[in-house]
């Protein structure tokens, strides 16, 4: 246990830990801070995100045809109202937009006329128009959700359709914003952490063999267990700064006020997207995090004996680009992001995790294994 | 002489410098093959320009519009005798492709879609008086400042920055530089397939290996421990100078042989004969309503040429701005994480700077950014792209870092080293 803390120690050094708060930082700047500040993301998308709230506040998580009708007839109460906010303003009247029907229809590419319009919908950004958009948009969804049949390019089997003739039935209500914007965060928290754990673990055995250390380590009394003990540091290091990661996106995620959709189910007609299973998006949430937290894992252990094979810096930072450039294009989209979706079989998560548990204790007790008999003088 | 080889020799001995090489080559190669399939179509531009010329004038229009005829009647006189049908135009007949598939075979296939690619060309060039005198670079002025959100002097400079650019579009337009024939860029986006595409991701892979390889030898004594003995010798503390040198030689190598490779196999699939001497403004070229204006007069060749000397020019100074952190810090990997974390705050600053503010622009002058768009280099876009930006990138940077690697000597030299 002693040894445990001093190893501790050693990988979370100052110097380490004040870069990894700067790279954070800079990170979050670059490429996460951009789905807070602009969440959600202009207009139409903040009506879609509102109207989907207001959805979920009256009718429940769920949508049937009564509630649809009812939904489609508050559209039609607010069109009378555009039209007569139209029809109140003479400039528009005279050019023959009196009512939204023809508002909606109009050519913009006339001069004038598309003045008009950008007036409205761009200069006083009236909220009614706006809405009204979202609506169609929304209507149009439901409208047309037999086209989720076509989400997959390749010829549906007999479970996903299945699944998505579920779907349909179902009525979800959740927003494709919110969704939306959650997938394009954890993607780059994901990247984040695995940069991390990189940076933070790559020394942990090669500082000790380019300083010599590691022959003293080997003659004491704990001898080579101590490789044990020091894969067992990196795994309570990377565990720790995976949840700290976490804990803090978490932590400002809560500003995007999503609280209301965490109930909702995500296999949705508004979302545009199917799942094989019935999740909640809390539920989607914590299946991201488990699936983090066993690819962390499982790059700890492989950049621990990269760290303990790897002659000098060079080799061990020149060897994890292909890895990071497998990671971050192909790895995250299939284990992160938009997991259990339909597009691939149902047992690809079980049998990725499955996957990515063995690859681990292979690497571990392999490397364990051969680290008792290795010859360290060569 | 002998000192620099033993110094290069450490660069290459790593074997993950040439495993990363390989792999770097193979997403090269990957990235043309997969773009290798438009190929077959594009040599219809090299027998255009073979034919009648790259220059669009009135008698050159009148030869395409003959051949383009001729051509139309030969695939009518092929669709009649095979669907008992004729087209007007050979685009018409793509529309209802799919269903006629099996009926053609291979080369009667390419005689249609010959005539439609040359039917494109034809179709083209009666636009392009038209698509030019309808740009309206003060409308595009109010667009940026609208996109950006720029005021007061901001605002100004961008108006200021499109009058310049009109300057040269109508000195373009007088000059007919942009009636050529190119490849059709709306179509084929070759320009952004070869300076975007291609040649972003290899600046990127040539600065990662630039970086790993000068981090690697510069503190290769120290981590070594051999600094004691080497610093101690006759050759002393201007062992760093070699050092310098043999990094830049190293990076050298390493463009090269990125760049050399990559563009072979380019210029392999694809074939440019012909098309060298064409200017990069042409109309064809473009691939956005907006087109590309390059701030002079630039032939495909000669645009070539000055992209792979800002390339290396770059990636020379990558060397330099890893090897004076080296100098300080002393431990590669701490290097490293210095060099990302410079480019991380250059690429942060111009983004959070007031958008009133002239700042900026100028804190966009750095080689981290400049590297982000190599298809825009020598080429007025928006106002982010002035006349001077390549060249005052270089000429401030080269200043800076000769300054730096000064005061890195001068450290050096005086330094307790152990």
């Amino acid at each position: 246990m002693r040894i445990i803390l001093y190893e501790l120690k050693k990988i979370f050094q100052l110097k380490m830990v004040c870069l990894l708060f700067i790279i954070s930082f800079i990170f979050y700047q670059l490429f996460i801070n951009f789905y807070f500040e602009h969440f959600p993301n202009g207009r139409p998308a903040l009506d879609l995100y509102r109207i989907s709230m207001e959805m979920i506040e009256q009718y429940g998580y769920q949508m049937n045809q009564e509630e649809f009708e009812h939904f489609k007839k508050v559209y039609e109460k607010e069109k009378a109202a555009a039209d007569a906010y139209l029809q109140a303003r003479q400039e528009y009247v005279e050019a023959g937009l009196d009512t939204y029907e023809k508002f909606r229809t109009a050519d913009t590419e006339k001069q004038e006329i598309g003045e008009l319009v950008d007036q409205i919908i761009f200069v006083d950004q009236v909220d009614l128009f706006w809405e009204l958009q979202a609506r169609e948009t929304l209507i149009e969804y439901y409208e047309n959700r037999d086209s989720l049949f076509s989400i997959v390019d390749h010829p549906l089997t007999a479970e996903q359709k299945e699944r998505i003739k579920d779907t349909i039935a179902s009525g979800n209500i959740m927003s494709a914003e919110v969704f939306e914007n959650y997938n394009n965060l954890i993607r780059y928290v994901a990247i984040l952490i695995i940069i991390s754990i990189m940076f933070m673990i790559s020394p942990i055995f090669l500082q000790d063999r380019r300083n010599h250390v590691v022959f003293l380590q080997y003659s004491n009394k704990t001898g080579r267990k101590i490789f044990n003990l020091k894969l067992q540091t990196a795994f309570i290091a990377a565990g720790f700064i995976t949840t700290m990661q976490l804990g803090l996106f978490f932590l400002l995620y809560r500003g995007n006020k999503v609280g209301m959709f965490l109930d909702s189910n995500i296999n949705s007609v508004f979302t545009h997207e199917v799942f094989w299973f019935e999740l909640t998006f809390f539920q989607y949430i914590l299946l991201t995090i488990v699936s983090i937290y066993l690819l962390t894992f499982t790059l700890t252990i492989i950049v621990a004996v990269l760290s303990n094979r790897a002659p000098n810096y060079i080799s061990i930072v020149g060897f994890q680009v292909p890895l990071a450039i497998l990671l971050f294009a192909v790895v995250i989209d299939y284990l992160v992001v938009r997991i259990t979706k339909i597009g691939l079989p149902i047992y690809f998560l079980p049998s990725a995790y499955v996957l990515l548990i063995l690859i681990g204790s292979f690497v571990y007790f392999w490397s364990v294994k051969k680290e008792k008999k290795v010859d360290l003088l060569h | 002489m002998n000192v620099w080889r033993f110094e290069l020799k450490k660069a290459f001995q790593s074997p993950v410098v040439s495993i990363l090489i390989m792999l770097f080559l193979f997403f090269n190669f990957w990235l043309i093959y997969n773009h290798a399939g438009i190929r077959e179509e594009l040599k219809v531009t090299n027998q255009l320009v073979e034919r009648f010329g790259y220059k669009i004038d009135a008698e050159m229009s009148a030869k395409l519009q003959a051949y383009y005829q001729s051509k139309l009647q030969k695939m009518n006189e092929l669709t009649r005798k095979k669907f008992g049908k004729t087209y007007e135009r050979a685009g018409d007949f793509f529309s209802e492709y799919e269903y006629r598939s099996e009926v053609l075979s291979e080369e009667e296939l390419h005689v249609i879609t010959e005539t439609a690619i040359v039917e494109g060309y034809y179709e083209l060039i009666q636009e392009v008086d038209q698509k030019y005198s309808h740009l309206d670079l003060s409308k595009k002025a109010k667009a940026d400042i609208n996109k950006y959100g720029l005021s007061g002097k901001t605002a100004e400079v961008t108006r200021e920055y499109y009058k310049k650019l009109n300057n040269r579009l109508d000195e373009l337009i007088e000059a007919g530089e942009h009636k050529n024939l190119f490849f059709i860029g709306y179509v084929y986006r070759m320009h952004s397939f070869l300076f975007k595409d291609l040649m972003r991701q290899m600046i990127f892979e040539v600065m990662i290996l630039v970086v790993l390889i000068t981090g690697h030898v510069t503190t290769y004594e120290f981590q070594n421990q051999t600094h004691l003995t080497s610093y101690a010798s006759k050759r002393g503390r201007k062992l760093m100078l070699d050092k310098l040198v043999a990094n830049l030689l190293a990076t050298l190598c390493i463009s090269s042989v990125i760049l050399g490779a990559t563009l072979l196999v380019y210029f392999l699939v694809f074939d440019y004969s012909g098309l060298w001497g064409i200017p990069i403004s042409s109309f064809f070229n473009n691939e956005f309503p907006f087109p590309y204006i390059s701030w002079w007069k630039l032939p495909f060749g000669i645009y070539l040429s000055c992209v792979l000397v800002v390339f290396i020019i770059c990636q020379l100074f990558f060397t330099v701005i890893t090897y004076s952190i080296a100098v300080w810090i002393k431990n590669n990997y701490l290097v490293y994480a210095a060099f990302a974390l410079l480019f991380g705050l250059c690429l942060l600053v111009p983004g959070i700077v007031p958008n009133t503010s002239s700042a900026i622009f100028w804190t966009r002058y750095t080689p981290f950014e400049l590297i982000l768009n190599p298809h825009l280099w020598f080429i007025g876009w928006n106002v982010f792209f002035p006349k001077n930006y390549i060249w005052m990138t270089s000429v401030i940077w080269t200043c800076l870092l000769a300054i730096v690697t000064v005061v890195t000597f001068l450290k050096f030299n005086k330094e307790q080293i152990d």
